[in-house]
C-alpha cells in the first residue's frame, strides 16, 4: 500500500530536493529552501537573492547545501544558522555533498572542496566550467562534468587531478557504487563510461536516447545502472570486469510511452522509481518487470528530481513547476 | 515571456569591435520601458539595473562529438540559460552580447542543438551593430566583421552622423552584397525604437523571408539577376588558401516551376553536409507539385531545419526561392543541383 502526498505547493519553480534528516528538503528558483517533515510539516526558509541553482544533502547529519545565481554557496545544518560558504561574483552553478561530510561547489571553471571540518576550501581549475558536481561513494573521488569529459580531483590529495577525456559536452556525472566506474552524461543524448583505472583503454559511449540521459542510478546490488532519456527504462550491466563496455542494455517498456527524465533506484530493494515529462512517477520491480504507478497527477511540468530515503520508506519528488511530493512505501 | 509560444525570446547582439553594442545595451537597460530583461554579457558594464537581470558569460564554444568542426554551441549559454528558467518570475526577453571578435554561429546553434534550450526558449534574431564609418574597412580585413554581417538579420547601422549621404550608401551596397535578407536600420547612437531589434521572430520558420522586402521586392520572374557576385575586390584574396580569409557572398535562386521533394530534400542534405562549413546562413521556400502550403527551410552551418507553412494565396505565383549565404560558395553547382529538383512535367494524357 503506497500513500502519496502532496508536500508542497510553491510559486515559484523548483529545482532540486534531497533527503536531510526526518524531512525531504526542496529548493526553489526564489532563493528558499522548503524542508518537509514525513509528518506533513513544512518549513520554509529563505537562503539566497535569487534562484538555487542546485541543491545537496546529507540524510544522515540533515545537512544541506544550497548554490545561487547570487554568488553565494551556503549550508544549513539542522538547528544551525545558515553559513554563507562562498560569496563571489559568479553563480554557483553546481554544489555536492558526501556522506563523508565532505561538501563542494563550483563557480565557472573553479572547484571548491571543503573537507570534513575544514575552515577553508580547497580550489582546483577545470578544464570548461563545471556542469555538475558529484562525490564518489567510496571516498575517493570529487567529480566534475566539464567540457571534454569528467575532471576528478582526489579527495586524499585535492593537487592531484585526472582527467578522463572525450571529445564533446559533458553534464552530469555519477560513480558506480564499487568506485571502478565514472559515468557522465552528454549533450549528444549519450552516456558515457570509464573504467578509472584506465581510462584511455576501458570506456565507452552507451547511446541510443532520444533526450539528454542527465538523471541515472545504480541499483541497489549495484548490477545495473538505470537511465533516463528514453520512453522506456534502460539498465546497463555493470557486473563483468569492464561493466557496460561491449555490452548491451535491457530495455523495459511501460504500457504507455512517456519520456522519463529522472531515475532513482530503491535502496535494499529490486525497485527503480522512474519521474516523467508529464509529472507522474511509476515505480518499476526488476523482479516482476512490471511498472506500478505511485504519483499518478499530470500536472506542474516534468519531474526534476527524485530520490529515495536511505532507508528506501520514503520517496520524494519534484516536479518542474512548483509541486513536490513523498510516497511512503513501506518498509523496503 | 511570449505568450503565444510560451518561450522566452532570446536576441543576440553582435558587431565588431568598436560598433555600439554596449551603447545599445545601456539603453535597453536603462530605458523606462516596463519590461524585464535579463542580458548575458562578456564583461559587467557600469550599468543601472533596476529591473534587469545582468549575467556574465565566458563565451565557451564546445564542439559536439560529431567530428564536424561546425557543430558547435555555446557551453557556458546552455547553463546561463538553463540556469535563468530556474528563476521564479520569468523574463519578457534575453538578450546574448557576444564579442567583437565572435563568430555568430556557436550561439545561434545552441538554439538548434540542446532540446532542453529549445523547448524553453527561442531565438528572436540576431542583430548586427556596424559602424558606419568604420565597416567598409573593417570588411576588407576582417573576416569575423564580414560573418557578423553574413548573420544577422538586423544590421543596425551606428554613427550614420559621422559620415556623408553618399558614405551610407557605399556601405548599405556592400551590406547588401554580403546579406541580401537583413533589413537595415540607420541609427546615430544606436537610438533605435525596441521593436525594431526585439520580438522579430526571425528564426520562426513561418516568417523565413518574408520581412526581407529586397528580396521580395525583385522581380519574381528572372532566373538569374540575383548575382550579387559582381564585387571588384574579391578575386586577389583567391590565392589564399587559409578559408578564414575567404570572402563572404551570398547568391538567390529562382525556380517558377514547382521543385519534386523526392529530389530537393536529399539535395538540401548533400549542400549542407557538403558545404556546411562554408554555408553561414541558408533560408528557403520552396513548392511542390499539388501540394497547397508552402514548405519553408532554414540553416545555419550544417544545422538545417524546416516545416510545411501557411497555405500559397491565390494571387501568390507559387515561386521556389532560396538564398545563400557563405564563404565562397560554388555557385554553379549548387544552382546547377537546384535547377535538377524541379518536378517533372506532368506528361498530357
Amino acid at each position: 500500500m503506497t500513500m502519496t502526498q502532496k508536500v508542497l505547493e510553491a510559486d515559484a519553480p523548483l529545482t532540486g530536493g534531497g533527503f536531510a534528516g526526518r524531512a525531504y528538503a526542496v529548493a526553489d528558483g526564489d532563493g528558499h529552501v522548503h524542508v518537509c517533515g514525513f509528518d506533513g510539516s513544512v518549513a520554509a526558509r529563505k537562503l539566497h537573492g535569487g534562484a538555487i541553482l542546485a541543491v545537496a544533502t546529507d540524510e544522515k547529519s540533515g545537512a544541506i547545501v544550497t548554490g545561487g545565481d547570487d554568488g553565494k554557496a551556503i549550508r544549513v545544518r539542522p538547528d544551525g544558522e545558515p553559513e554563507v560558504l562562498h560569496d563571489g561574483r559568479k553563480w554557483v552553478d553546481t554544489v555536492a555533498a558526501s556522506p563523508r561530510g565532505h561538501v563542494a561547489w563550483s563557480a565557472g571553471k573553479t572547484v571548491f572542496l571543503l573537507p570534513k571540518g575544514a575552515d577553508q576550501p580547497v580550489e582546483a581549475t577545470a578544464p570548461s566550467s563545471i556542469s555538475a558536481l558529484r562525490f564518489s561513494l567510496d571516498g575517493k573521488w570529487l567529480g566534475a562534468a566539464v567540457y571534454g569529459g569528467a575532471f576528478l580531483i582526489r579527495l586524499a590529495k585535492p593537487a592531484e587531478t585526472a582527467m578522463l577525456s572525450w571529445q564533446g559536452a559533458h553534464n552530469a556525472i555519477g560513480f558506480s557504487p564499487d568506485g571502478r566506474f565514472c559515468v557522465t552524461s552528454m549533450l549528444e543524448n549519450a552516456l558515457h563510461v570509464w573504467r578509472i583505472d584506465k581510462p584511455e583503454e576501458k570506456h565507452g559511449k552507451m547511446g541510443g536516447y532520444p533526450a539528454k540521459p542527465v538523471s541515472y542510478d545504480w541499483t541497489a546490488d549495484g548490477r545495473y545502472l538505470a537511465t533516463a532519456g528514453a520512453e522506456v527504462l534502460v539498465l546497463w550491466p555493470f557486473f563483468g570486469a569492464d561493466g557496460p563496455i561491449g555490452q548491451q542494455a535491457g530495455v523495459f517498456a511501460a504500457e504507455q510511452e512517456l519520456l522519463s527524465r529522472t531515475v532513482a533506484s530503491r535502496p535494499n530493494s529490486q525497485q527503480i522509481a522512474v519521474g516523467y515529462v508529464d509529472g507522474s512517477v511509476a515505480l518499476f520491480d526488476r523482479k516482476s518487470q512490471q511498472f506500478q504507478p505511485v504519483a499518478d497527477e499530470h500536472e506542474a511540468g516534468q519531474v526534476n528530481a527524485l530520490g529515495f530515503s536511505a532507508d528506501g520508506r520514503w520517496l520524494g519528488f519534484t516536479r518542474e513547476r512548483g509541486v513536490a511530493g513523498l510516497v511512503d512505501l513501506g518498509k523496503a | 515571456m511570449d505568450m503565444a509560444t510560451d518561450k522566452t525570446p532570446v536576441t543576440v547582439l553582435t558587431g565588431y569591435l568598436g560598433a555600439g553594442k554596449t551603447t545599445l545595451l545601456n539603453r535597453i537597460l536603462t530605458e523606462d520601458h516596463g519590461k524585464k530583461y535579463a542580458v548575458i554579457v562578456n564583461e559587467f558594464g557600469e550599468v543601472g539595473i533596476d529591473n534587469d537581470l545582468v549575467v556574465d558569460a565566458d563565451e565557451e564554444v564546445f564542439e559536439m562529438n560529431n567530428g564536424c568542426i561546425c557543430c558547435t554551441v555555446r557551453g557556458d549559454l546552455i547553463r546561463i540559460l538553463s540556469g535563468l528558467m530556474k528563476r521564479a518570475g520569468q523574463f519578457d526577453g534575453i538578450l546574448v552580447e557576444t564579442t567583437g571578435l565572435a563568430d555568430p554561429a556557436p550561439v545561434a546553434q545552441t538554439f538548434f542543438v540542446d532540446e532542453d534550450i529549445a523547448a524553453r526558449t527561442r531565438l528572436d534574431a540576431i542583430v548586427t551593430v556596424a559602424d558606419a564609418m568604420h565597416l567598409t574597412g573593417e570588411l576588407d580585413r576582417a573576416p569575423e566583421a564580414q560573418e557578423q554581417i553574413a548573420f544577422g538579420d538586423i544590421v543596425l547601422l551606428n554613427k550614420t552622423d559621422l559620415v556623408t549621404e553618399d558614405d551610407l550608401t557605399g556601405v548599405e551596397a556592400r551590406i547588401r552584397q554580403i546579406n541580401p535578407t537583413a533589413q537595415i536600420v540607420r541609427t546615430t547612437r544606436a537610438d533605435v525604437p525596441l521593436e525594431t531589434i526585439l520580438g522579430r521572430h526571425a528564426f520562426d520558420l513561418d516568417r523565413i523571408l518574408e520581412n526581407e522586402p529586397d528580396f521580395l521586392g525583385q522581380d519574381d520572374h528572372g532566373h538569374d539577376h540575383h548575382d550579387h557576385h559582381h564585387d571588384h575586390d574579391h578575386h586577389h584574396h583567391h590565392e589564399d588558401v587559409n578559408r578564414h580569409d575567404a570572402h563572404v557572398s551570398s547568391f538567390s535562386l529562382v525556380s517558377e516551376a514547382p521543385l519534386d521533394p523526392e529530389k530537393f530534400f536529399p539535395w538540401v542534405q548533400t549542400i549542407s553536409q557538403e558545404f556546411g562549413i562554408d554555408l553561414l546562413r541558408m533560408k528557403g521556400i520552396l513548392a511542390f507539385p499539388d501540394d497547397p502550403k508552402r514548405y519553408v527551410a532554414q540553416a545555419v552551418h550544417m544545422m538545417l531545419e524546416g516545416d510545411h507553412s501557411r497555405e500559397w494565396r491565390a494571387d501568390e505565383p507559387r515561386i521556389s526561392r532560396m538564398v545563400f549565404i557563405g564563404r565562397n560558395l560554388p555557385r554553379d553547382v549548387i544552382e546547377d543541383g537546384f535547377v535538377k529538383c524541379r518536378a517533372a512535367r506532368p506528361v498530357p494524357a
